[in-house]
Protein backbone atom coordinates (compact mmCIF):
# COMPACT_ATOMS: atom_id res chain seq x y z
CA UNK A 1 0.00 0.00 0.00
CA UNK A 2 1.05 3.59 -0.89
CA UNK A 3 0.68 6.28 1.11
CA UNK A 4 2.90 8.65 0.00
CA UNK A 5 1.84 11.76 1.37
CA UNK A 6 3.90 14.07 -2.25
CA UNK A 7 1.90 11.55 -4.40
CA UNK A 8 -1.14 11.39 -2.76
CA UNK A 9 -2.18 14.79 -1.80
CA UNK A 10 -4.27 14.00 1.48
CA UNK A 11 -5.31 16.95 2.83
CA UNK A 12 -7.09 15.92 5.70
CA UNK A 13 -4.35 17.39 8.44
CA UNK A 14 -4.51 20.47 6.93
CA UNK A 15 -8.29 20.46 8.14
CA UNK A 16 -7.76 21.78 11.31
CA UNK A 17 -6.91 24.84 10.00
CA UNK A 18 -10.36 25.35 9.34
CA UNK A 19 -11.92 25.67 13.41
CA UNK A 20 -12.97 28.64 14.06
CA UNK A 21 -15.03 29.19 10.42
CA UNK A 22 -18.53 29.41 12.28
CA UNK A 23 -16.72 32.68 13.41
CA UNK A 24 -15.43 33.88 10.08
CA UNK A 25 -18.97 36.62 9.87
CA UNK A 26 -18.52 38.03 13.39
CA UNK A 27 -21.83 40.10 14.76
CA UNK A 28 -20.47 43.05 15.23
CA UNK A 29 -22.50 46.04 14.23
CA UNK A 30 -26.53 46.59 13.24
CA UNK A 31 -28.15 46.37 9.90
CA UNK A 32 -30.89 45.25 7.89
CA UNK A 33 -31.34 41.74 6.26
CA UNK A 34 -32.15 41.78 3.01
CA UNK A 35 -33.88 38.97 1.19
CA UNK A 36 -32.89 37.33 -2.15
CA UNK A 37 -34.11 34.98 -4.18
CA UNK A 38 -32.07 31.48 -4.76
CA UNK A 39 -32.23 29.80 -7.65
CA UNK A 40 -32.86 26.71 -6.06
CA UNK A 41 -36.07 27.73 -4.67
CA UNK A 42 -34.82 29.20 -1.57
CA UNK A 43 -35.33 32.59 0.31
CA UNK A 44 -32.62 33.71 1.46
CA UNK A 45 -31.82 36.40 4.26
CA UNK A 46 -28.43 37.97 3.90
CA UNK A 47 -27.82 39.75 7.16
CA UNK A 48 -24.56 39.72 9.50
CA UNK A 49 -25.45 42.00 11.67
CA UNK A 50 -25.95 42.43 15.44
CA UNK A 51 -29.27 42.87 14.81
CA UNK A 52 -29.59 40.87 11.63
CA UNK A 53 -32.59 38.57 12.70
CA UNK A 54 -34.77 41.96 13.80
CA UNK A 55 -33.24 43.32 10.53
CA UNK A 56 -34.38 40.42 8.33
CA UNK A 57 -38.33 40.70 9.68
CA UNK A 58 -38.13 44.34 8.97
CA UNK A 59 -36.85 42.89 5.17
CA UNK A 60 -39.83 40.71 5.20
CA UNK A 61 -42.04 43.41 5.85
CA UNK A 62 -40.50 45.20 3.18
CA UNK A 63 -41.03 42.38 0.65
CA UNK A 64 -44.79 41.22 1.74
CA UNK A 65 -44.18 39.79 4.84
CA UNK A 66 -47.42 37.56 4.19
CA UNK A 67 -46.85 36.33 1.21
CA UNK A 68 -43.00 35.30 2.63
CA UNK A 69 -44.87 33.51 5.31
CA UNK A 70 -46.73 31.26 3.52
CA UNK A 71 -44.18 30.16 1.44
CA UNK A 72 -41.96 29.47 4.31
CA UNK A 73 -44.22 27.41 5.74
CA UNK A 74 -44.98 25.62 2.63
CA UNK A 75 -41.18 25.08 1.48
CA UNK A 76 -39.12 27.83 1.90
CA UNK A 77 -35.63 27.70 3.34
CA UNK A 78 -34.41 30.45 5.38
CA UNK A 79 -30.15 31.23 5.80
CA UNK A 80 -28.99 33.99 7.32
CA UNK A 81 -24.97 33.80 7.84
CA UNK A 82 -24.79 30.72 6.05
CA UNK A 83 -27.02 28.85 8.98
CA UNK A 84 -30.05 27.70 7.52
CA UNK A 85 -32.94 27.52 9.89
CA UNK A 86 -36.67 27.42 10.30
CA UNK A 87 -39.43 29.93 9.90
CA UNK A 88 -39.62 29.26 14.10
CA UNK A 89 -35.71 29.95 14.34
CA UNK A 90 -36.42 32.90 13.07
CA UNK A 91 -39.41 34.26 15.57
CA UNK A 92 -37.92 32.97 18.33
CA UNK A 93 -34.34 34.25 18.19
CA UNK A 94 -36.09 37.76 17.30
CA UNK A 95 -38.39 37.74 20.14
CA UNK A 96 -35.12 37.61 22.50
CA UNK A 97 -33.29 40.61 20.82
CA UNK B 1 3.24 -16.47 -15.17
CA UNK B 2 5.39 -13.74 -14.53
CA UNK B 3 7.41 -13.12 -18.29
CA UNK B 4 10.12 -10.62 -18.55
CA UNK B 5 10.18 -8.53 -21.93
CA UNK B 6 13.79 -9.78 -22.85
CA UNK B 7 15.69 -9.83 -26.10
CA UNK B 8 15.22 -13.50 -24.96
CA UNK B 9 11.64 -13.78 -24.66
CA UNK B 10 9.27 -14.76 -27.54
CA UNK B 11 5.81 -14.70 -27.06
CA UNK B 12 3.04 -17.36 -27.76
CA UNK B 13 2.47 -17.10 -31.58
CA UNK B 14 -1.01 -15.71 -30.58
CA UNK B 15 -3.40 -15.47 -27.53
CA UNK B 16 -6.58 -15.65 -27.23
CA UNK B 17 -6.86 -12.00 -25.15
CA UNK B 18 -4.12 -9.57 -24.91
CA UNK B 19 -4.98 -7.15 -21.76
CA UNK B 20 -3.08 -3.90 -21.11
CA UNK B 21 -3.19 -2.91 -17.88
CA UNK B 22 -3.22 -4.78 -14.25
CA UNK B 23 -5.37 -2.81 -12.36
CA UNK B 24 -8.54 -3.95 -10.95
CA UNK B 25 -10.16 -3.58 -14.62
CA UNK B 26 -7.16 -5.79 -16.34
CA UNK B 27 -6.45 -8.51 -13.19
CA UNK B 28 -10.49 -9.10 -12.96
CA UNK B 29 -10.91 -9.62 -16.80
CA UNK B 30 -7.90 -11.73 -17.27
CA UNK B 31 -8.72 -14.03 -14.11
CA UNK B 32 -12.10 -14.58 -15.56
CA UNK B 33 -10.91 -15.46 -18.88
CA UNK B 34 -8.36 -17.74 -17.50
CA UNK B 35 -11.21 -18.98 -15.21
CA UNK B 36 -12.76 -20.21 -18.77
CA UNK B 37 -9.74 -21.56 -20.16
CA UNK B 38 -8.13 -19.05 -22.51
CA UNK B 39 -4.78 -18.26 -23.10
CA UNK B 40 -4.10 -14.38 -21.39
CA UNK B 41 -1.02 -11.89 -22.06
CA UNK B 42 -1.40 -9.61 -19.59
CA UNK B 43 1.09 -6.12 -19.92
CA UNK B 44 1.83 -3.79 -17.07
CA UNK B 45 3.79 -0.40 -17.68
CA UNK B 46 5.05 -0.73 -14.85
CA UNK B 47 7.10 -2.62 -12.60
CA UNK B 48 6.25 -4.77 -9.18
CA UNK B 49 7.03 -1.98 -6.88
CA UNK B 50 6.06 1.69 -7.36
CA UNK B 51 9.06 3.48 -9.55
CA UNK B 52 9.59 7.02 -10.41
CA UNK B 53 10.60 5.67 -13.94
CA UNK B 54 7.12 4.27 -14.55
CA UNK B 55 5.20 7.04 -12.83
CA UNK B 56 6.86 9.53 -14.73
CA UNK B 57 4.87 8.41 -17.48
CA UNK B 58 1.54 9.67 -16.15
CA UNK B 59 2.58 13.34 -15.96
CA UNK B 60 0.15 15.51 -17.85
CA UNK B 61 -1.53 19.12 -18.01
CA UNK B 62 -4.79 19.92 -16.62
CA UNK B 63 -6.61 23.05 -18.19
CA UNK B 64 -9.74 24.43 -16.30
CA UNK B 65 -10.66 23.85 -13.02
CA UNK B 66 -7.93 23.24 -10.09
CA UNK B 67 -7.67 19.16 -10.26
CA UNK B 68 -5.22 17.27 -9.09
CA UNK B 69 -1.73 16.57 -10.65
CA UNK B 70 -2.20 13.45 -13.19
CA UNK B 71 0.60 11.73 -11.85
CA UNK B 72 -0.50 11.82 -8.23
CA UNK B 73 -4.42 10.67 -8.79
CA UNK B 74 -3.61 7.12 -9.94
CA UNK B 75 -0.67 4.48 -9.93
CA UNK B 76 1.30 3.26 -12.82
CA UNK B 77 2.93 -0.49 -11.41
CA UNK B 78 1.26 -3.75 -10.82
CA UNK B 79 -2.32 -3.87 -9.11
CA UNK B 80 -2.72 -0.61 -10.80
CA UNK B 81 -4.78 2.56 -8.35
CA UNK B 82 -5.84 -0.54 -6.17
CA UNK B 83 -2.69 0.28 -4.70
CA UNK B 84 -3.74 3.28 -2.81
CA UNK B 85 -7.46 2.42 -3.12
CA UNK B 86 -9.68 3.19 -0.13
CA UNK B 87 -12.20 0.62 -0.42
CA UNK B 88 -15.38 2.02 -0.41
CA UNK B 89 -17.79 0.07 -2.59
CA UNK B 90 -21.43 0.65 -3.76
CA UNK B 91 -22.70 -0.41 -7.11
CA UNK B 92 -24.27 2.10 -8.65
CA UNK B 93 -28.42 2.44 -8.90
CA UNK B 94 -31.16 2.25 -11.42
CA UNK B 95 -31.60 5.91 -11.89
CA UNK B 96 -28.00 5.96 -12.55
CA UNK B 97 -28.07 4.23 -15.52
CA UNK B 98 -31.38 6.37 -17.11
CA UNK B 99 -30.99 9.48 -19.29
CA UNK B 100 -32.12 12.33 -16.64
CA UNK B 101 -34.23 15.11 -18.07
CA UNK B 102 -31.71 17.80 -17.07
CA UNK B 103 -29.21 15.69 -19.01
CA UNK B 104 -30.50 12.72 -21.93
CA UNK B 105 -26.71 12.03 -22.26
CA UNK B 106 -26.33 9.75 -19.10
CA UNK B 107 -28.17 7.58 -20.36
CA UNK B 108 -26.78 4.09 -20.77
CA UNK B 109 -27.35 1.61 -23.66
CA UNK B 110 -27.39 -1.04 -21.03
CA UNK B 111 -29.26 -1.19 -17.59
CA UNK B 112 -28.05 -1.91 -13.88
CA UNK B 113 -29.99 -5.60 -14.39
CA UNK B 114 -27.30 -6.22 -17.23
CA UNK B 115 -24.60 -5.89 -14.33
CA UNK B 116 -26.55 -7.30 -11.64
CA UNK B 117 -25.90 -10.74 -12.33
CA UNK B 118 -22.14 -9.77 -11.72
CA UNK B 119 -22.79 -8.66 -8.16
CA UNK B 120 -22.07 -11.82 -6.15
CA UNK B 121 -18.69 -12.60 -7.68
CA UNK B 122 -17.61 -8.98 -7.74
CA UNK B 123 -18.14 -8.93 -4.02
CA UNK B 124 -16.27 -12.18 -3.61
CA UNK B 125 -13.10 -10.47 -5.48
CA UNK B 126 -13.80 -7.06 -3.85
CA UNK B 127 -13.70 -9.02 -0.11
CA UNK B 128 -17.36 -7.04 0.98
CA UNK B 129 -20.65 -8.37 2.02
CA UNK B 130 -23.97 -6.78 0.61
CA UNK B 131 -24.75 -3.36 0.64
CA UNK B 132 -27.55 -2.85 3.34
CA UNK B 133 -31.08 -1.19 2.07
CA UNK B 134 -31.36 2.54 1.42
CA UNK B 135 -33.78 3.91 3.95
CA UNK B 136 -35.72 7.45 4.05
CA UNK B 137 -34.00 9.75 6.01
CA UNK B 138 -36.68 12.52 6.71
CA UNK B 139 -40.05 13.14 6.64
CA UNK B 140 -40.34 15.11 3.44
CA UNK B 141 -38.80 12.01 1.44
CA UNK B 142 -36.42 14.33 -0.01
CA UNK B 143 -33.20 12.33 1.62
CA UNK B 144 -32.59 8.57 1.86
CA UNK B 145 -29.81 7.02 4.14
CA UNK B 146 -27.28 4.85 1.76
CA UNK B 147 -25.14 2.66 2.33
CA UNK B 148 -21.99 2.14 1.34
CA UNK B 149 -19.26 -1.42 2.74
CA UNK B 150 -15.47 -1.66 2.55
CA UNK B 151 -13.03 -3.57 0.91
CA UNK B 152 -10.36 -4.72 3.32
CA UNK B 153 -9.27 -2.87 0.61
CA UNK B 154 -8.12 -5.27 -1.52
CA UNK B 155 -4.84 -4.82 -3.27
CA UNK B 156 -4.88 -6.75 -6.65
CA UNK B 157 -1.08 -7.34 -6.74
CA UNK B 158 -0.68 -8.66 -2.76
CA UNK B 159 -4.23 -10.78 -3.20
CA UNK B 160 -3.47 -12.35 -7.05
CA UNK B 161 -0.08 -12.34 -7.20
CA UNK B 162 0.99 -16.25 -6.10
CA UNK B 163 -1.98 -17.51 -8.04
CA UNK B 164 -0.97 -15.39 -11.50
CA UNK B 165 2.93 -16.74 -10.92
CA UNK B 166 1.76 -20.11 -10.87
CA UNK B 167 -0.80 -20.12 -13.67
CA UNK B 168 0.65 -21.01 -17.60
CA UNK B 169 -1.62 -19.65 -19.40
CA UNK B 170 -1.67 -16.25 -18.24
CA UNK B 171 1.44 -14.67 -19.59
CA UNK B 172 2.02 -11.35 -17.26
CA UNK B 173 4.97 -9.12 -18.32
CA UNK B 174 5.96 -6.16 -16.46
CA UNK B 175 7.51 -2.79 -17.56
CA UNK B 176 5.87 -3.70 -20.69
CA UNK B 177 4.91 -0.82 -22.58
CA UNK B 178 1.77 -0.56 -25.24
CA UNK B 179 3.56 1.81 -27.69
CA UNK B 180 1.42 1.09 -31.10
CA UNK B 181 -0.62 -0.99 -32.89
CA UNK B 182 -0.83 -3.29 -36.22
CA UNK B 183 -4.11 -2.39 -37.03
CA UNK B 184 -5.90 -4.59 -40.66
CA UNK B 185 -9.06 -3.79 -41.81
CA UNK B 186 -10.59 -3.30 -38.53
CA UNK B 187 -8.90 -5.81 -36.60
CA UNK B 188 -5.99 -5.35 -34.02
CA UNK B 189 -3.64 -8.20 -35.65
CA UNK B 190 -1.05 -6.91 -32.93
CA UNK B 191 0.19 -4.36 -30.34
CA UNK B 192 3.76 -3.43 -29.82
CA UNK B 193 5.42 -3.60 -26.32
CA UNK B 194 8.71 -1.40 -25.35
CA UNK B 195 10.56 -1.39 -22.04
CA UNK B 196 12.45 1.38 -20.98
CA UNK B 197 15.77 -0.74 -22.08
CA UNK B 198 15.05 -0.29 -25.16
CA UNK B 199 13.65 -3.95 -25.74
CA UNK B 200 10.57 -4.47 -27.57
CA UNK B 201 7.81 -7.33 -28.56
CA UNK B 202 4.92 -7.60 -30.34
CA UNK B 203 1.85 -9.38 -29.50
CA UNK B 204 -0.75 -11.26 -31.60
CA UNK B 205 -3.99 -12.16 -30.14
CA UNK B 206 -7.47 -12.45 -31.02
CA UNK B 207 -9.03 -9.85 -28.94
CA UNK B 208 -7.52 -6.91 -27.04
CA UNK B 209 -8.43 -4.96 -24.18
CA UNK B 210 -7.46 -1.85 -22.86
CA UNK B 211 -7.50 -1.55 -19.36
CA UNK B 212 -5.20 1.29 -18.43
CA UNK B 213 -7.62 3.64 -16.75
CA UNK B 214 -9.65 6.68 -17.16
CA UNK B 215 -7.25 8.81 -18.40
CA UNK B 216 -4.79 6.46 -20.47
CA UNK B 217 -7.47 4.75 -22.62
CA UNK B 218 -8.55 8.01 -23.79
CA UNK B 219 -5.25 8.76 -24.66
CA UNK B 220 -3.76 5.52 -26.66
CA UNK B 221 -6.71 5.69 -28.53
CA UNK B 222 -6.52 9.34 -29.55
CA UNK B 223 -2.86 8.12 -30.41
CA UNK B 224 -3.10 5.39 -31.85
CA UNK B 225 -5.97 7.20 -34.42
CA UNK B 226 -3.64 10.13 -35.01
CA UNK B 227 -1.06 7.49 -35.88
CA UNK B 228 -3.21 5.87 -38.54
CA UNK B 229 -5.40 8.37 -39.21
CA UNK B 230 -8.43 6.27 -38.27
CA UNK B 231 -11.33 6.82 -36.44
CA UNK B 232 -11.31 4.08 -33.95
CA UNK B 233 -14.43 4.41 -31.41
CA UNK B 234 -16.25 6.40 -34.47
CA UNK B 235 -16.56 9.83 -34.42
CA UNK B 236 -15.01 12.74 -32.55
CA UNK B 237 -15.87 11.25 -29.05
CA UNK B 238 -12.61 9.40 -28.05
CA UNK B 239 -11.62 11.68 -24.76
CA UNK B 240 -14.49 13.58 -24.48
CA UNK B 241 -17.44 13.31 -21.98
CA UNK B 242 -14.43 12.74 -19.14
CA UNK B 243 -15.89 13.43 -15.89
CA UNK B 244 -15.38 12.92 -12.08
CA UNK B 245 -17.47 13.06 -8.64
CA UNK B 246 -17.01 16.57 -7.94
CA UNK B 247 -16.13 16.65 -4.26
CA UNK B 248 -16.03 19.27 -1.35
CA UNK B 249 -16.87 20.41 2.22
CA UNK B 250 -20.00 22.88 1.61
CA UNK B 251 -20.10 23.84 5.39
CA UNK B 252 -20.67 22.09 8.66
CA UNK B 253 -23.76 20.86 11.42
CA UNK B 254 -23.57 21.35 15.08
CA UNK B 255 -26.24 19.37 16.86
CA UNK B 256 -28.36 19.91 19.82
CA UNK B 257 -27.33 19.16 23.58
CA UNK B 258 -26.93 15.52 23.94
CA UNK B 259 -28.21 14.37 20.18
CA UNK B 260 -26.77 11.36 18.91
CA UNK B 261 -26.05 11.13 14.96
CA UNK B 262 -26.70 7.74 13.96
CA UNK B 263 -23.80 6.43 12.08
CA UNK B 264 -22.14 3.75 10.03
CA UNK B 265 -19.73 2.56 13.22
CA UNK B 266 -17.14 2.97 10.46
CA UNK B 267 -13.26 3.49 11.06
CA UNK B 268 -11.07 4.13 8.31
CA UNK B 269 -8.07 5.99 7.71
CA UNK B 270 -9.64 8.98 7.42
CA UNK B 271 -12.84 9.54 9.95
CA UNK B 272 -14.40 7.79 12.57
CA UNK B 273 -18.05 7.81 11.96
CA UNK B 274 -19.32 8.55 9.03
CA UNK B 275 -23.12 8.96 7.95
CA UNK B 276 -23.95 8.78 4.08
CA UNK B 277 -27.28 10.75 2.70
CA UNK B 278 -28.38 11.02 -0.72
CA UNK B 279 -31.46 13.03 -2.24
CA UNK B 280 -34.70 10.88 -3.29
CA UNK B 281 -35.81 10.07 -6.58
CA UNK B 282 -38.57 12.49 -6.43
CA UNK B 283 -36.23 15.26 -5.10
CA UNK B 284 -33.67 14.60 -7.85
CA UNK B 285 -36.76 14.94 -10.60
CA UNK B 286 -38.74 18.27 -9.01
CA UNK B 287 -34.78 19.59 -8.47
CA UNK B 288 -34.12 19.07 -11.80
CA UNK B 289 -30.55 17.87 -10.37
CA UNK B 290 -28.21 14.61 -10.47
CA UNK B 291 -27.42 11.94 -8.22
CA UNK B 292 -25.27 13.31 -5.02
CA UNK B 293 -24.25 12.08 -1.49
CA UNK B 294 -23.82 13.63 1.53
CA UNK B 295 -20.87 12.55 3.88
CA UNK B 296 -21.04 13.59 7.32
CA UNK B 297 -18.30 13.15 9.53
CA UNK B 298 -18.17 13.58 13.05
CA UNK B 299 -14.61 14.48 14.25
CA UNK B 300 -15.03 14.02 17.90
CA UNK B 301 -12.38 16.88 19.67
CA UNK B 302 -12.88 19.07 17.03
CA UNK B 303 -14.86 22.05 17.77
CA UNK B 304 -15.63 25.71 17.19
CA UNK B 305 -17.42 28.65 17.61
CA UNK B 306 -20.99 28.82 16.80
CA UNK B 307 -22.50 32.11 17.08
CA UNK B 308 -24.71 32.39 20.40
CA UNK B 309 -27.74 33.08 18.77
CA UNK B 310 -27.34 29.16 16.95
CA UNK B 311 -26.39 27.78 20.43
CA UNK B 312 -29.68 29.43 22.17
CA UNK B 313 -31.54 27.93 19.19
CA UNK B 314 -29.84 24.79 20.19
CA UNK B 315 -30.28 24.81 23.95
CA UNK B 316 -26.43 24.88 24.47
CA UNK B 317 -24.83 27.11 26.91
CA UNK B 318 -22.78 30.51 25.44
CA UNK B 319 -19.74 29.64 26.79
CA UNK B 320 -19.72 26.32 25.62
CA UNK B 321 -17.03 24.65 22.70
CA UNK B 322 -18.84 22.73 20.21
CA UNK B 323 -18.09 20.12 18.00
CA UNK B 324 -18.37 20.72 14.18
CA UNK B 325 -19.66 17.85 11.99
CA UNK B 326 -18.10 18.63 8.16
CA UNK B 327 -20.88 18.19 5.58
CA UNK B 328 -19.12 16.90 2.53
CA UNK B 329 -20.59 16.59 -0.93
CA UNK B 330 -19.62 14.31 -3.77
CA UNK B 331 -21.99 14.26 -6.53
CA UNK B 332 -22.55 13.06 -10.26
CA UNK B 333 -20.82 15.20 -12.57
CA UNK B 334 -22.99 16.37 -15.54
CA UNK B 335 -21.42 15.40 -18.64
CA UNK B 336 -19.88 18.06 -20.94
CA UNK B 337 -18.42 17.06 -24.15
CA UNK B 338 -16.15 19.96 -23.56
CA UNK B 339 -14.56 17.89 -20.58
CA UNK B 340 -12.06 15.77 -22.27
CA UNK B 341 -8.52 13.86 -22.33
CA UNK B 342 -6.84 15.70 -25.39
CA UNK B 343 -2.72 14.91 -26.72
CA UNK B 344 -0.95 17.38 -25.92
CA UNK B 345 2.46 18.97 -27.24
CA UNK B 346 5.09 17.45 -24.79
CA UNK B 347 5.55 13.52 -25.37
CA UNK B 348 6.99 10.71 -23.03
CA UNK B 349 9.62 8.56 -23.24
CA UNK B 350 8.07 6.34 -25.50
CA UNK B 351 6.87 9.22 -28.08
CA UNK B 352 3.22 8.94 -27.08
CA UNK B 353 1.86 12.68 -26.30
CA UNK B 354 1.06 13.42 -22.21
CA UNK B 355 -2.46 14.29 -21.65
CA UNK B 356 -4.22 17.56 -21.45
CA UNK B 357 -6.98 17.15 -19.41
CA UNK B 358 -9.91 19.84 -19.84
CA UNK B 359 -12.02 19.73 -16.61
CA UNK B 360 -14.65 22.03 -15.57
CA UNK B 361 -17.74 22.10 -13.36
CA UNK B 362 -21.02 23.23 -14.62
CA UNK B 363 -23.86 25.28 -13.08
CA UNK B 364 -25.57 22.19 -13.19
CA UNK B 365 -23.08 20.60 -10.69
CA UNK B 366 -23.30 23.41 -8.60
CA UNK B 367 -27.21 23.15 -7.88
CA UNK B 368 -26.86 19.47 -7.54
CA UNK B 369 -24.88 19.43 -4.62
CA UNK B 370 -26.38 22.56 -2.94
CA UNK B 371 -29.65 22.00 -3.66
CA UNK B 372 -29.01 18.46 -1.82
CA UNK B 373 -27.24 20.65 0.96
CA UNK B 374 -30.09 22.82 1.61
CA UNK B 375 -32.95 19.82 1.99
CA UNK B 376 -30.27 18.46 4.60
CA UNK B 377 -30.57 22.14 6.61
CA UNK B 378 -33.99 22.44 6.27
CA UNK B 379 -34.19 18.61 7.80
CA UNK B 380 -31.98 19.95 10.53
CA UNK B 381 -33.97 22.85 10.87
CA UNK B 382 -36.97 21.06 11.52
CA UNK B 383 -36.51 19.79 14.78
CA UNK B 384 -34.16 19.80 17.33
CA UNK B 385 -31.26 18.08 15.77
CA UNK B 386 -29.30 20.75 14.77
CA UNK B 387 -28.58 23.47 12.49
CA UNK B 388 -26.41 23.39 9.09
CA UNK B 389 -23.97 26.37 8.60
CA UNK B 390 -23.33 26.55 4.68
CA UNK B 391 -19.69 28.48 3.06
CA UNK B 392 -20.27 31.53 1.77
CA UNK B 393 -19.44 30.22 -1.58
CA UNK B 394 -21.95 27.56 -2.13
CA UNK B 395 -24.40 30.09 -1.78
CA UNK B 396 -23.15 32.86 -4.04
CA UNK B 397 -24.85 34.31 -7.21
CA UNK B 398 -21.57 33.35 -9.39
CA UNK B 399 -20.29 30.00 -10.03
CA UNK B 400 -17.96 29.49 -7.26
CA UNK B 401 -16.41 26.27 -5.90
CA UNK B 402 -14.41 26.06 -3.21
CA UNK B 403 -11.70 23.67 -1.18
CA UNK B 404 -10.86 25.31 1.40
CA UNK B 405 -12.85 22.48 3.76
CA UNK B 406 -9.84 20.38 2.55
CA UNK B 407 -10.66 16.61 2.31
CA UNK B 408 -10.75 14.64 -1.29
CA UNK B 409 -11.57 18.29 -2.88
CA UNK B 410 -12.03 18.71 -5.87
CA UNK B 411 -12.40 15.24 -6.64
CA UNK B 412 -12.63 11.51 -5.46
CA UNK B 413 -9.76 10.71 -8.46
CA UNK B 414 -12.10 8.83 -10.08
CA UNK B 415 -11.54 9.04 -13.33
CA UNK B 416 -14.39 8.56 -15.68
CA UNK B 417 -15.56 8.82 -19.17
CA UNK B 418 -13.30 9.25 -22.44
CA UNK B 419 -14.25 6.26 -24.54
CA UNK B 420 -18.18 6.21 -23.22
CA UNK B 421 -20.46 3.15 -23.52
CA UNK B 422 -23.08 4.06 -26.12
CA UNK B 423 -25.63 2.21 -28.79
CA UNK B 424 -23.95 3.89 -31.55
CA UNK B 425 -20.61 5.56 -32.97
CA UNK B 426 -22.45 8.77 -33.38
CA UNK B 427 -22.24 9.10 -29.40
CA UNK B 428 -19.89 7.03 -27.81
CA UNK B 429 -16.53 5.27 -28.16
CA UNK B 430 -17.47 1.24 -27.72
CA UNK B 431 -20.77 -0.49 -27.82
CA UNK B 432 -22.48 -2.31 -25.08
CA UNK B 433 -20.25 -4.80 -24.76
CA UNK B 434 -17.32 -2.62 -24.63
CA UNK B 435 -16.33 -3.26 -27.83
CA UNK B 436 -14.81 0.09 -29.56
CA UNK B 437 -16.73 1.45 -32.62
CA UNK B 438 -15.05 -0.02 -36.08
CA UNK B 439 -12.77 -2.74 -34.78
CA UNK B 440 -13.62 -5.91 -34.41
CA UNK B 441 -11.93 -7.12 -31.71
CA UNK B 442 -10.49 -3.71 -29.85
CA UNK B 443 -12.11 -3.32 -26.36
CA UNK B 444 -11.73 -1.40 -23.30
CA UNK B 445 -12.03 -2.12 -19.66
CA UNK B 446 -12.53 0.00 -17.00
CA UNK B 447 -14.49 3.38 -15.51
CA UNK B 448 -13.66 4.93 -19.02
CA UNK B 449 -16.50 3.41 -20.27
CA UNK B 450 -19.00 5.14 -18.02
CA UNK B 451 -21.09 7.50 -20.00
CA UNK B 452 -22.32 8.62 -16.50
CA UNK B 453 -21.09 7.46 -12.86
CA UNK B 454 -24.09 8.48 -10.31
CA UNK B 455 -22.00 9.26 -7.22
CA UNK B 456 -20.89 5.86 -6.37
CA UNK B 457 -16.92 5.08 -6.17
CA UNK B 458 -16.29 3.29 -9.38
CA UNK B 459 -14.21 0.34 -8.34
CA UNK B 460 -16.91 -2.08 -7.49
CA UNK B 461 -19.04 -1.29 -10.99
CA UNK B 462 -15.41 -1.27 -13.16
CA UNK B 463 -15.51 -5.22 -11.34
CA UNK B 464 -18.46 -5.36 -12.43
CA UNK B 465 -18.00 -4.63 -16.35
CA UNK B 466 -14.80 -6.21 -16.38
CA UNK B 467 -16.32 -9.76 -15.07
CA UNK B 468 -19.79 -9.10 -17.89
CA UNK B 469 -16.62 -8.26 -20.66
CA UNK B 470 -15.01 -11.14 -19.35
CA UNK B 471 -18.28 -13.41 -19.64
CA UNK B 472 -19.08 -11.75 -23.57
CA UNK B 473 -15.34 -12.83 -24.44
CA UNK B 474 -15.26 -16.20 -23.08
CA UNK B 475 -18.35 -16.82 -25.03
CA UNK B 476 -17.51 -15.26 -28.53
CA UNK B 477 -13.84 -16.85 -28.68
CA UNK B 478 -15.51 -20.12 -27.15
CA UNK B 479 -17.68 -20.31 -30.67
CA UNK B 480 -15.06 -19.06 -32.67
CA UNK B 481 -12.21 -21.55 -32.16
CA UNK B 482 -9.75 -20.18 -34.38
CA UNK B 483 -9.82 -16.44 -35.28
CA UNK B 484 -6.04 -16.57 -36.87
CA UNK B 485 -7.32 -17.78 -39.83
CA UNK B 486 -8.68 -14.45 -41.03
CA UNK B 487 -7.00 -12.59 -44.38
CA UNK B 488 -4.26 -10.70 -43.96
CA UNK B 489 -4.99 -7.28 -45.72
CA UNK B 490 -2.48 -4.48 -46.13
CA UNK B 491 -0.56 -3.88 -43.42
CA UNK B 492 -0.55 -0.74 -41.33
CA UNK B 493 1.21 -0.16 -38.25
CA UNK B 494 0.80 2.76 -36.16
CA UNK B 495 4.55 3.57 -34.62
CA UNK B 496 5.23 5.49 -31.45
CA UNK B 497 7.64 7.77 -32.82
CA UNK B 498 6.93 10.26 -35.61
Amino acid sequence: MVWNDRRYKFQWRAEPARLGVCAKAPITSSGIGRIESDPAGAVLIRACRRSFLRGALLGLAAFALPVKFAKTEDSTIIVIDGWIISLEDLIRSNKKL
Amino acid sequence: MFVHLTSSFSPRKSYDVCIVGTGPAGMTLALKLRAAGLSVFLAEGGEMEYSDDSQENYLGKVVGDPYFDLDVARLRYFGGTSNHWGGMCRPLEDRDFEGKKVSPITEWPIRKQDLDPFLPEAREVLEISENPPDTPFDADGNLRRVHFVFSPPVRFAEKYEEQIANDSGLDTCLNCNATAIDYRDGRIASVHFENYLGHSIDVSAKAFVLACGGIENSRLLLHWNRKLNKILGGGDTVGRYWMEHPTQTVGGVVFCEGFQLPDDHVSTPYSRHRLYLAPSSDFIEKNNILNCRVRLDRLPGESCEAPSWIKSLLGLEPKRQVEMNWVRTSSEQEPVESNRVALGEEKDRFGIPRPVLHWRRSELDRKTFRSVALAIGKYFAGGQVGRLKLDDWVLSEELKFSCDGGGHCPGGYHHTGGTRMAHSSASGVVDPNCRVFGTKNLYVAGSSVFPSAGYCNPTMSIVQISLRLGDHLAAILTKTANLDGVRQPKRETAAATE
